[in-house]
């Protein structure tokens, strides 16, 4: 589950990150920027399909996936409201996290 | 073609407009009692460990079997007239038996010691009054099942005409802007609204199916009439009822039939017992399987012979129309979520909770900044601080009774109840008679209070002492979330107090902007 968590993160910060209004979290950087919505979805489904393909049943793997969005849109959405830093820090801690529970 | 787009865009902005006008009035009619059901709902989540805290003596610990032994030895001989014992056994959150049975001065709720089977010395309902407050609203059946269910039907309503009114639904997902006054509340209603939506339509929806036979009794009525006996015994073949007969005949040892229910449901553990009739040759002890490793509720049971121990039906529930009923069913009680899950489900209520006080507030917001106040949004005004607001501290003199009132008081139960519904009624006058600006951070202030004094009451820092000393997680766990609540509402208090300083200087603008 470690590594669809850290994929749904970073598919959520993907997401913010193409939004002209959070461009922050990508600190202007437009390539990034144009990137970023496509890999979000794509690393949406990705997190989903891993959530739904690991070692537990997947009814409840979907209900947890469905429950962790809130839990990691409310921490970009407050990291974009009081300092974007943090959500960058996570998304480094995310990516370390999925390779790891990929591996 | 251009005047055909133009009509086609005016239509949806008008479609728009006509569903935004609809959720705030679906938002608005019931939404109080909304608000009450969801935050009571929320933390029914965690009804077997508020039962524990508000239990503390009770800490002897025994598997389901021998306690639900114990628990039926001791209403042998101090419930026998009782026509009926209700057991739900204990399991890794909760270590009582959870008894209804009428010891002949009516039907009582009673935690059972798991190793004598006697009532634990405090007597409580524990969590089961969140619980049954979700649903039944501490009103006569079915009043309050009827409300319940039409406050869900406006959620429903609320929520997808939420969604169609929503032009940017995927944009405000991650938006906050603080200290913007209406702009603020709007976001905040949007991001609490959208980032849990899935759940909430879910726990709405699955809501309104759990009620479905009350609110649409047609397909019943249809089929079945008034004869609701054959209904239910259709709908649990293995559940076995029989008419009393009035010829006393001794019940069997029980500990045989539950090892007998074990084994037929494939070593899975007992969830709940019901014996009808006990003590009467027409008795019988119904074992259900328990539904907390499954999302599906009441999966299968076995109905003995009372007297003889003899296995009259077995059934595991394997209609279709059925198992879908459970799984919606199952999907609302989140009973079989597991320790993470189970606080993801806490935290998706909390967040429909806070989506409809901020919605509530945001009524007033909208229209304040607009123009003075009506009557009956000044009322709307004071309603939404004595119910917000007020409810928590309600919901604290529950907890305060438990620790307050002496263990020995006759209806001590009931009298835990009543102090949260006085309180509550106290709150909402309060809200109703003081001025907004000072009903907000006083009952916000006294929520503060409440929550961080509870867990010190009779005892209670050796009491979390000891349960630190024995891992007790519920008493740890439940004085550390009430100490956190009390900082969440007293930064809340904080803030209100703050605005009321700061909201004359705050209209200068907005008078320029009108002129």
């Amino acid at each position: 589950m470690m590594a669809a968590a850290a994929t749904l993160y970073l598919a959520l910060f993907g997401l913010a990150a193409g939004m002209p209004r959070h461009a922050a979290l990508v600190e202007g950087r437009a390539p990034l920027a144009r990137f970023a919505p496509v890999a979000g979805w794509l690393l949406l489904a990705l997190s989903l399909l891993l959530a739904m393909a690991g070692e537990g049943r997947w009814p409840f793997a979907l209900m947890e996936w469905i429950g962790l969005v809130p839990v990691f849109g409310g921490l970009i959405l407050f990291s974009l409201t009081y300092g974007a830093r943090a959500a960058q820090l996570a998304a480094l801690v995310a990516i370390v996290c999925a390779v790891d529970g990929l591996a | 073609m251009g005047g055909g787009a133009a009509g086609m865009s005016m239509i949806r902005a008008g479609v728009r407009q006509t569903m935004a006008w609809l959720h705030g009035w679906a938002g608005l009619f019931l939404g109080w009692v909304l608000f009450v059901m969801c935050l009571a709902g929320t933390l029914s989540v965690f009804k077997p460990e508020i039962g524990r805290w508000m239990r503390p003596e009770a800490t002897a610990r025994a598997d389901a079997v021998p306690a639900l032994v114990a628990a039926t030895e001791w209403l042998r001989h101090d419930a026998a007239k009782s026509h009926g014992w209700y057991l739900t056994a204990p399991d890794a959150r909760m270590n009582t038996v959870d008894a209804t049975y009428d010891p002949g001065t009516g039907w009582v709720v009673r935690a059972l010691d798991p190793a004598t089977g006697r009532p634990v010395a405090r007597e409580t309902i524990g969590g089961e009054f969140f619980y049954r407050l979700h649903f039944e609203l501490q009103l006569p059946y079915p009043w309050g099942r009827l409300l319940a269910s039409a406050a869900a039907m406006a959620m429903l309503v609320a929520l997808i005409t939420g969604i169609i009114a929503h032009r940017r639904i995927f944009r405000d997902f991650f938006t906050f802007r603080p200290a913007k006054g209406q702009r603020s509340w709007l976001d905040g209603h949007n991001a609490l609204g959208v980032l849990s939506l899935p759940f909430h339509l879910m726990i709405t929806f699955t809501g309104l199916v759990t009620l479905a036979s009350l609110t649409m009794p047609w397909g019943i009525v249809a089929n079945y009439g008034q004869d609701m006996a054959t209904m239910f015994q259709e709908f649990t073949p293995g559940s076995v009822d029989r008419e009393e007969t009035h010829r006393a005949a001794p019940l069997a040892p029980v500990a045989p039939m539950l090892a007998e229910a074990v084994r037929r449901f494939g070593g899975a553990p007992i969830g709940r017992v019901s014996v009808n009739h006990p003590g009467d040759s027409s008795s019988t002890v119904t074992v259900f399987r328990s539904d907390a490793g499954q999302l599906a509720y009441a999966p299968g049971e076995i109905s003995f012979d009372g007297a003889t121990g003899r296995v009259l039906a077995d059934w595991t529930e394997q209609r279709p129309a059925l198992k879908a009923y459970g799984v919606v069913y199952g999907l609302h009680m989140g009973r079989f979520a597991p320790g993470l899950m189970r606080w993801l489900y806490f935290l998706g209520g909390t967040m429909l909770t806070l989506a409809i006080a901020s919605g509530l507030v945001l009524w007033i917001a909208k229209r304040r900044e607009k123009a003075p106040l009506s009557l009956g949004n000044r009322i709307v005004e004071r309603l939404n601080a004595g119910v917000i607001a007020g409810t928590p501290v309600a919901f604290m003199a529950y907890f305060w009774a438990n620790r307050l009132l002496p263990l020995g008081l006759a209806g001590r139960a009931d009298a835990e109840v009543s102090a949260a519904l006085w309180t509550g009624a106290a709150a909402l006058a309060a809200g109703l008679a003081l001025p907004p600006r000072l009903s907000w951070p006083v009952l916000l202030g006294a929520g503060a209070l409440a929550c961080a004094g509870a867990p010190l009451l009779d005892d209670g820092v050796a009491l979390f002492l000891d349960a630190v000393a024995r891992g007790d997680g519920a008493i740890v766990g439940g004085d550390l979330m009430m100490l956190a609540s009390a900082l969440l509402l007293g930064g809340c208090a904080r803030l209100t107090l703050r605005r009321k300083q700061e909201r004359r200087p705050a209209r200068a603008p907005l008078m320029e902007r009108a002129a």
